[in-house]
């Protein structure tokens, strides 16, 4: 695409009041951004509407053209690309969904078409198993050179985004802002990251701040992204349910981490579960679902492969600690056997010791938790304790 | 004519003995007060003069000039009106001059000539007694109070009547006369206290003479102390709890909303030491200038100090131009425990890093420059979030940059000042209908017996020193006082590097681990002490 065509096309984008459908409309007729100017009035009224047609109108004058041009240039001097939808280096995937932003502002790299790519998102207010597993799946299939998509919102979507750079994978963030603000401010690491080694994409020009009612739109390009789409953890409304709709609309596929039915953050999960959607228990059940072309799975439903296809084997947990059966097991070994991934206050923990038949005295627990915490073993979260890396 | 008499007066906190002189000589007829006075003192003019009516006698139509001195101590208060009355009556002859040598007078009048209650009578009767006087002449209701200071003659006069009698009697007579007021204050006011003392309902006949409205803050501690044996679960801030106790350490406890962490707070007066006679006296002064002692009774109970989080920082220090006792000095020796942390104002934490720092509150005004006594044992409380079940992820829904920044409300100079942070309150409710044998063993006798052996043990090791407790111990002398071993200094090394913990933490840390030690009755301090200690400093919101 020639500098030309690329203004021309920026300058058809940049149009206010001027939608994806009706650009759309208008390429189909005139072939062209080119050729847009070139069609009648009364054409163009009969195909965008009287209103947007007056738009239209007054962007074809010379100081709207010539002010499109100068916003191009200053994006170039801050790293921002604009991609029309017409281009080719526009993702492909993104293309075929039924309606792709007619243009796209990024700065970094796009994910290669050629890779696979999985959409992982979640809630805000995730839990310490939220966490843990939004990190562990988004690590493992990073790994394997799967794109990690996601949102770069708080919680999940934002864990999982740090933690596929971390592994040295690919992800991109599709923002509901312009690309060119960190939202929301406290992932001002991960934007930074993701600007140098991954990718930030919004279909808003650069500088539109945030909005609430910009986000359920942009859902629609995370999951267009990718291939498959990952709920992490998701209450009974929550909003990742709005990126599960548009994946099913886009045909994509869903899986959703199960979780315990008595934890509200996994409600959403396991309803999701009980509709249809896959149940996202490894790494490498994700992958061999990937493997699949896309062509072949157009045709079947989720829930169908769910059923046929149970994971080949569970997600090997980290070797417990090593006890003999004969003697009692050691405080730090039971400790760990009644750590969870939920974090527990000390006084559920000595009971929950008492339940496996072992006395300790507070004092002796402390000082255990303090041992297994320096060696990075556990973590605390508001003096309450959690088990951290359960999965490899 | 001239006269002189002696007058319990009260400057902040301090008690001392104030002369007032009286003139009566020819003149134009006026009657004036002197002596750098506010105007409940300079009102006293008017009382005086009907009060005396009381008596049929009438101000002479003369110049009559009151001076209060050291006339260059601002004087406030109501307890000049009856040695000002006293000192006219025997300047116009009608009250033996040298009878008065040796009385100090303080009360209030009434028009119809009747003596009322004032404040800081304790104080005063100890200042009296201090300057070498022989008796104090005061309200009736007033009496028990200046018969705590021990020493000194105290008489207690209904009215003007009663007290100018009392002045013309001789020495056999007045002797008789000040068993026969003792006499009547125990039956009037002493068989109700002892009453009080054993529990007895006695609402709505609080004694007569009580000076605040509402309940008093000494009498707030005579509300039952909680038993800690009555507290389920909570073993971690129990032995927190235990902990400050022994070491005088201040506690933040954290936990979700109406788990017990007020409950915990309220039961903590019970495991400390009792007070020493010398404590009770100092505390019962400071009350008693506050006006908030209850009668004739010293103090006996640790005081227990919990302020509303709306409160002003002046009600925290000392407000007015010659400041009363504000909730720091209160709570003197005792606790002040601070409910809803993050719900204080910013600045009105701020005021208590001196107190904190140095256990005692300087306080200037237009009226001089005040230090009062301020050395008390810190206990707050909050929630962990906005919602307060963080990091319940099935019930709290706030943003970690709210937990954050609700936590980042307290102030950090504050926080720095916390030994020991807790998590309390995460008891199932079912555990609550569960049978008492399963009740947790920790009760507070138990505990109290451990905190006196702990601090048996500090006041041992500091010995000829100011320090009393391991929570006042400064930096300077940690080390001497506290050694550690090479395997503890490898802990203290490892855990500061993982945790990024300040020189000011580790010193915390130190302190805090020489009381479990002292607790558990322990020469040295090992690592299971240290790990322990950072265990109570392992949260996010003491870390920063």
């Amino acid at each position: 695409m020639t500098q030309q065509e690329l203004l021309e096309s920026y300058w058809l984008c940049s149009i206010e009041g001027l939608g994806g459908a009706s650009i759309r409309r208008l390429l189909e007729e005139a072939g062209s951004p080119e050729g847009v100017r070139e069609l009648s009035a009364q054409r163009r009224e009969e195909l965008i509407g009287p209103a947007r047609a007056a738009l239209l109108e007054r962007a074809m004058e010379k100081e709207a053209r010539e002010e499109a041009e100068r916003r191009l240039e200053a994006f170039a001097g801050k790293g921002i690309r604009f991609t029309p939808l017409w281009s080719g280096e526009y993702p492909e995937r993104l293309k075929r969904i039924p309606d792709p932003p007619a243009g796209l502002y990024s700065i970094g790299r796009f994910p290669p078409d050629s890779r696979r790519a999985v959409a992982i998102v979640g809630a805000r207010a995730c839990s310490g198993y939220g966490r843990e597993m939004a990190q562990y799946f988004a690590r493992g299939l990073a790994r394997e050179g799967v794109a990690v998509i996601s949102g770069m919102a708080r919680g999940a979507d934002g864990i999982a985004q740090q933690a596929a750079l971390a592994a040295g994978g690919i992800s991109a963030a599709v923002l509901g802002c312009g690309v060119d603000i960190c939202y929301p401010p406290e992932n001002r690491g991960l934007y930074d990251g993701l600007c140098r080694t991954g990718c930030v994409i919004s279909e808003y020009p650069p500088g539109t701040p945030p909005h609430a009612r910009q986000f359920p739109p942009r859902n629609r390009i995370i999951s267009g992204l990718a291939d498959l789409v990952l709920v992490i953890e998701a209450r009974e409304q929550s909003g990742t349910l709005i990126t599960v709709d548009m994946a099913l609309e886009q045909g994509r596929d869903v899986f959703a981490v199960p979780g315990r039915i008595t934890d509200t953050c996994s409600r959403g999960c396991n309803r999701l579960i009980g509709n249809g959607a896959g149940a996202a228990v490894s790494v490498s059940q994700l992958l061999s679902e990937l493997s699949l072309g896309p062509g072949e799975k157009n045709g079947r439903s989720a829930a169908v492969r769910s059923r046929r296809q149970l994971p080949e084997e569970p997600p090997p947990l980290q070797e417990p600690e090593k006890m003999s059966l004969r003697a009692a097991p050691s405080l730090r070994a039971a400790l760990l056997s009644v750590l969870d991934v939920t974090p527990k206050p000390l006084d559920e923990l000595l009971e929950n010791l008492a339940d496996q038949g072992i006395t300790a005295s507070p004092g002796a627990v402390m000082q255990e938790l303090i041992g297994l915490q320096l060696d990075n073993r556990i973590a605390s979260q508001a003096g309450q304790y959690l088990k951290r890396d359960i999965l490899p | 004519m001239y006269c002189q008499i002696n007058a319990g007066a009260l400057y902040g906190l301090k008690s001392y003995v104030a002369q007032v002189e009286v003139d009566v000589s020819r003149g134009l007829p006026c009657f004036d007060m002197v002596g750098l006075l506010d105007s409940e003192v300079r009102e006293a003019r008017e009382r005086i003069r009907v009060a005396l009516r009381s008596l049929d006698v009438r101000l002479s139509s003369e110049r009559i000039t009151v001076n209060i001195s050291p006339a260059g101590i601002p004087k406030a208060g109501t307890a000049f009106d009856l040695p000002a009355a006293l000192g006219i009556l025997s300047a116009q002859g009608l009250a033996q001059a040298a009878r008065l040598d040796g009385l100090l007078a303080a009360g209030e009048l009434g028009l119809d000539g009747r003596l009322k209650p004032v404040r800081g009578v304790l104080p005063m009767a100890l200042a009296a007694k201090e300057a070498g006087l022989r008796e104090c002449l005061l309200p009736f209701e007033n009496l028990g109070e200046a018969l705590l200071a021990e020493g000194i003659e105290a008489m207690g006069a209904g009215t003007l009547g009663e007290a100018l009698d009392y002045v013309n009697a001789g020495q056999q007579e007045r002797c008789l006369r000040r068993k026969e007021a003792a006499v009547r204050w125990r039956t009037e006011f002493g068989s109700k206290n002892d009453a009080l003392r054993e529990g007895d309902a006695c609402a709505g006949t609080a004694p007569r003479g009580r000076l605040l409205t509402g309940l008093a803050a000494g009498e707030a501690g005579r509300e039952e102390t909680p038993d800690f044996g009555a507290v389920q679960a909570m073993e971690e801030a129990k032995q927190a709890a235990m902990t400050a106790a022994a070491g005088m350490h201040n506690l933040l406890l954290v936990g979700p909303p109406g788990t017990g962490k007020t409950m915990l707070a309220r039961c903590l007066p019970g495991i400390l030491p009792p007070l020493s006679s010398g404590e009770q006296r100092e505390l019962s002064a400071i009350y008693s200038a506050a006006g908030q002692l209850e009668q004739g009774r010293l103090l006996e109970r640790r005081p227990f100090i919990s302020p509303h989080h709306t409160v002003s920082p002046y009600a925290l220090t000392g407000g007015g131009s010659i400041p009363r006792p504000g909730m720091v000095t209160l709570a003197h020796r005792g606790i002040l425990f601070l409910d809803e942390l993050a719900e204080f104002k910013r600045q009105t934490l701020d005021v208590l890093r001196q107190p904190l720092e140095e256990g005692r509150i300087f306080l200037a005004r237009s009226r001089g420059n005040f230090v009062y006594p301020a050395d008390f044992m810190l206990i707050a409380a909050t929630n962990p979030c906005p919602c307060g079940y963080y990091p319940d992820r099935n019930r709290c829904r706030c943003r970690e940059s709210d937990v954050r920044r609700y936590l980042s409300r307290i102030s950090g100079p504050l926080l720095d000042r916390i030994d020991l942070c807790c998590t309390a309150g995460t008891l199932p409710v079912r555990r609550l209908f569960e049978e008492r044998e399963k009740q947790s063993k920790m009760d507070s006798a138990r505990m109290r017996e451990r905190v006196l052996e702990a601090r048996e043990r500090q006041r041992f090791r500091y010995r000829g020193t100011q320090i009393e407790v391991n929570g006042r111990l400064g930096a300077g002398q940690l080390l001497e006082y506290c050694p550690l071993g090479e395997e503890e200094q490898r802990f203290l090394e490892r855990a500061g590097e993982a945790m990024q913990l300040s020189a000011r933490a580790c010193h915390r840390i130190i302190r805090v681990a020489r009381t479990l030690a002292d607790l558990e009755q322990a020469e040295r301090i090992g690592v299971q002490h240290l790990s322990r200690a950072y265990y109570f400093r392992n949260q996010e919101i003491l870390r920063g």
